[in-house]
């Protein structure tokens, strides 16, 4: 069940998503329990996070143009995707035509392509 | 004759509160340690420490073990006087949905800014300095750091980084 809570995301929500960059875990099961709006304030949430991983390694003159060039070049070497799109960065995608499950899973993979990214920058591996 | 004596007045300590959530009761006693000469335990869950700030401010800093004893803890008193919150777990033994729930009901039941700590305990930190502090922003109310409890530097680290939030927010 999706829960009800606008699009806002709860603290201890963001605490676990934090908590499972850090530890390099996918981030894509957490969507299972979000509304819509939920699930494009946790993709500006992660976007968030991955900016300031990469500015906390890389000094403040990282910036989001230099991001979406490092999730586009990922991105490009991922041999798995199940979907081929090219990564839009915060651009939304066109609610009207396509499938929700289209769009949750096209989601999932970005969120996890971010969680992969911002551990690059914190030096550490994706366990799972 | 004034009816106040404003000397007085402003020579009363004030007094705040900080409440650390932990793990255990021996994590917290670790934490408040670290910063309080004067430590009282009351009953089994319950730590309190005194710490004299400045000429005229106090902390006093509780410490509440969340398994045991949160929901029951006297908030409509406590708060309304909290300064802020540090919920302290251990990084490496803790899953995070486990304090997903505690961090919601903390932000449910005070205004007062919240530290999540991630305590490595006696092991290495995990990352390197600049990946935790400044602490990484959850919301204007609620940050995460890391911290080892058993080193006075990193604790005190925390307090400070609860304050400044509550300087930034009163600012």
């Amino acid at each position: 069940m999706k829960e009800e809570n606008g699009g806002r995301l709860p603290e201890g929500l963001k605490f676990q998503v934090l908590c499972r960059m850090l530890k390099g875990k996918r981030l894509g099961v957490l969507m299972e329990k979000l509304n819509d709006a939920q699930c494009l304030e946790l993709q500006r949430f992660v976007w968030e996070k991955t900016l300031e991983f990469g500015i906390r390694a890389k000094g403040r003159r990282f910036t989001q143009e230099e991001l979406l060039a490092r999730l586009k070049a990922a991105e490009a070497h991922k041999s798995d995707m199940v979907y081929g799109f090219v990564f839009k960065g915060l651009n939304r995608f066109n609610l009207a035509s396509e499938s929700p499950e289209l769009i949750r899973a096209k989601m999932q993979e970005q969120l996890d392509l971010m969680c992969r990214v911002a551990n690059q920058f914190i030096e550490i591996q994706m366990s799972e | 004759m004034p009816l106040v004596d404003l000397d007085s007045l402003l020579t009363i300590p004030r007094i705040g509160e900080i409440l650390v959530v932990g793990p255990s009761n021996s994590a917290n006693l670790a934490f408040i340690e670290a910063l309080c000469p004067n430590i009282e335990k009351g009953n089994s869950d319950f730590i309190w420490g005194q710490m004299q700030a400045s000429s005229d401010l106090e902390l006093f800093f509780y410490g509440l073990c969340p398994a045991v004893s949160y929901r029951e803890f006297a908030w409509d008193l406590v708060a309304p006087k909290l300064l802020g919150i540090v919920v302290l777990f251990d990084w490496y033994e803790t899953q995070a949905k486990d304090i997903q729930d505690l961090v919601d009901f903390l932000i449910h039941k005070t205004a007062a800014p919240i530290i999540c700590a991630a305590d490595a305990c006696h092991k290495p930190l995990p990352f390197r300095e600049a990946v935790y502090r400044p602490p990484i922003a959850l919301s204007r109310r609620c940050k995460f750091t890391f911290c080892q409890s058993s080193r006075a530097t990193f604790v005190r680290r925390t307090v400070i980084s609860l304050l400044d939030m509550l300087l930034n927010e009163l600012g």
